[in-house]
């Protein structure tokens, strides 16, 4: 076989160029980076909340100091994105299971933006409860 | 073609697969936690209103469910977006034992946070 | 004919030359009939003479003029210059395939994974109603597929490395599981593997540039479902190792 000559284009500018800041391309390239990156964010929430969690184990009335910063409304913003990460990362997941189990890819991008406006509504209105009840 | 001659094995299937299954049971795993958790509440719940939550036997299995599935699902998004970088077999391996480990530590962590937290109301 | 002064920005690369590589900026008169390629001819004739890049064909067959044209992949000779309604048109080469020099990439890696025993014929779309010529049964043609690479450019998976086998190929294989599946069992586990359908991460992306309607991502798809099929199958006792040549 012959060994293959040439320099492969790389580097974080490549990187981000497919896995960040996707340039000219499709809903679905876009819909691929929010997905992965909402997964990022919530991977690193798992271990924020089992941290946070962890309070109510060791000092339950620091815990409870701490709502106070939970109850704030940045923090109560933070749910709401929160909520909007998870939403997303859940339908755009089933979005991708459903492409892979039935095909019909060729809806992709309306499937796409179905997931943007059902995600942005639903976090609207978990956003008026949760600072409803606060 | 010695490319063509790859090892059929099946393991990445079940890497998508798992991912998949998992992300569905999450989904009517997250909408009872939060349901449960926050929305029944109406508002976010103090720690000794948690501890009282945790010791139904119910919330209390969910909860653990919801600790295992949610880091399955994690750790193996994490081992898909490393597995996309391009690594030697030998790195992948070692990519699977340490997120395979950091797994089992969090699910096992969460499970012995539960425990105490429920504890909290005998004491 | 209406002539319009466009601004090209060619990407260049020559080891040990120009490197690290940067881009070269030229002026050039277009008409409503220039393509992209007859641009980089005319630049490369009229400017700069060390312009490299590959080409043949000239009308979509051959696949060989693949580049990135304003961030997307595209055949340089069936793509107009003014109809990409850029005041600048920047050309490059493809990613995730070695730089050789200027908009050249080395194709060795993605014609490897192509094997000659599979069949690049298909049956024709033609007429029902019309009529062969005496001693012939039916028209045959070639695959869609050009073999460009545009697909693994704009693959979010195969662009980073030779981790993936990439859309054109694993478009081939259920191709070729559609016509000869009974005789290449192997072919279904080749693109289960590590390299394989599992590492697709929907972004679908290749389907979008493909310049040939080859719908790799659909033929991805369709080779999860013909794995799923199969190995449901196999838990319940029924089907054998071989393929069904069943389209999906």
């Amino acid at each position: 076989m012959n060994k293959p000559i040439g320099v492969r284009a790389g580097g974080w500018r490549f990187l981000a160029r497919h896995w960040v800041f996707p340039y000219r391309r499709t809903g679905s390239t876009l819909a691929f980076v929010l997905n992965r990156w909402s997964g990022v964010l919530l991977a690193i929430y798992l271990y924020v909340h089992l941290g946070i969690l962890t309070m109510i184990a060791v000092d339950p009335m620091a815990y409870d100091r701490f709502l106070g910063l939970a109850r704030s409304p940045l923090g109560l913003a933070f749910d709401v994105v929160l909520i909007l990460l998870i939403l997303y990362h859940g339908l755009n997941g089933l979005r991708i299971i459903y492409a892979t189990l039935a095909g019909h890819i060729e809806q992709h991008r309306a499937q796409f933006w179905a997931v943007v406006v059902i995600s942005l509504l639903v976090t609207a209105y978990s956003a008026v409860l949760i600072f409803s009840f606060e | 073609m010695q490319q063509l001659q790859d090892k059929t094995q099946s393991r990445p299937s079940f890497a998508w697969l798992g991912q998949a299954v998992s992300g569905v049971l999450l989904i009517a795993i997250l909408l009872l936690h939060i349901y449960f958790q926050h929305f029944q509440a109406r508002g976010l719940l103090n720690a000794g209103e948690i501890v009282a939550h945790v010791a139904s036997p119910v919330i209390f299995g969910l909860e653990i469910l919801f600790v295992i599935v949610v880091t399955y699902h994690a750790l193996l998004g994490i081992r898909a977006i490393i597995f996309d970088l391009s690594l030697t077999e030998a790195t992948r391996r070692k990519v699977t034992i340490i997120l395979t480990i950091l797994g089992v530590l969090t699910a096992a962590y969460g499970f012995i946070l539960a425990i105490l937290i429920r504890s909290q109301l005998v004491g | 004919m209406l002539d319009n002064m466009v601004r090209f920005k060619l990407f260049r690369y020559k080891p040990g030359a120009i490197d690290p590589p940067r881009y070269d900026v030229f002026e050039i008169k277009v008409d409503e009939r220039t393509t992209v390629l007859d641009a980089l001819e005319f630049i490369r004739v009229d400017h700069d003479p060390g312009l490299m890049y590959r080409h043949s064909c000239h009308h979509a067959s051959c696949g060989t003029c693949a580049y990135k044209i304003n961030g997307q992949e595209r055949l340089g000779c069936v793509t107009n210059v003014l109809e990409l309604g850029a005041g600048e048109v920047v050309v490059e080469p493809l990613d995730g395939l070695p730089r050789i020099v200027d908009l050249v990439v080395d194709m060795t890696e993605f014609y490897r994974d192509f094997s000659p025993d599979w069949t690049y014929l298909r049956d024709s779309e033609w007429h029902p109603q019309a009529a062969t010529p005496a001693g012939v049964a039916q028209y045959v043609r070639f695959e869609n597929c050009l073999e460009c690479g545009a697909c693994i450019s704009a693959c979010p998976a195969a662009a980073v490395g030779d981790v993936h086998l990439g859309p054109a190929v694993l478009a081939a294989i259920n191709r070729e599981i559609d016509k000869n599946g009974h005789g290449k069992p192997s072919l279904l586990d080749l693109a289960a593997g590590e390299r394989g359908i599992w590492q697709c991460h929907s972004a679908y992306e290749c389907s979008a540039v493909c310049p040939s309607e080859v719908d790799p991502a659909g033929q991805i798809m369709a080779l999860r479902r013909r794995f799923i099929t199969q190995k449901i199958k196999r838990l319940f006792g029924q089907g054998g190792p071989d393929e069904q040549t069943n389209r999906s």
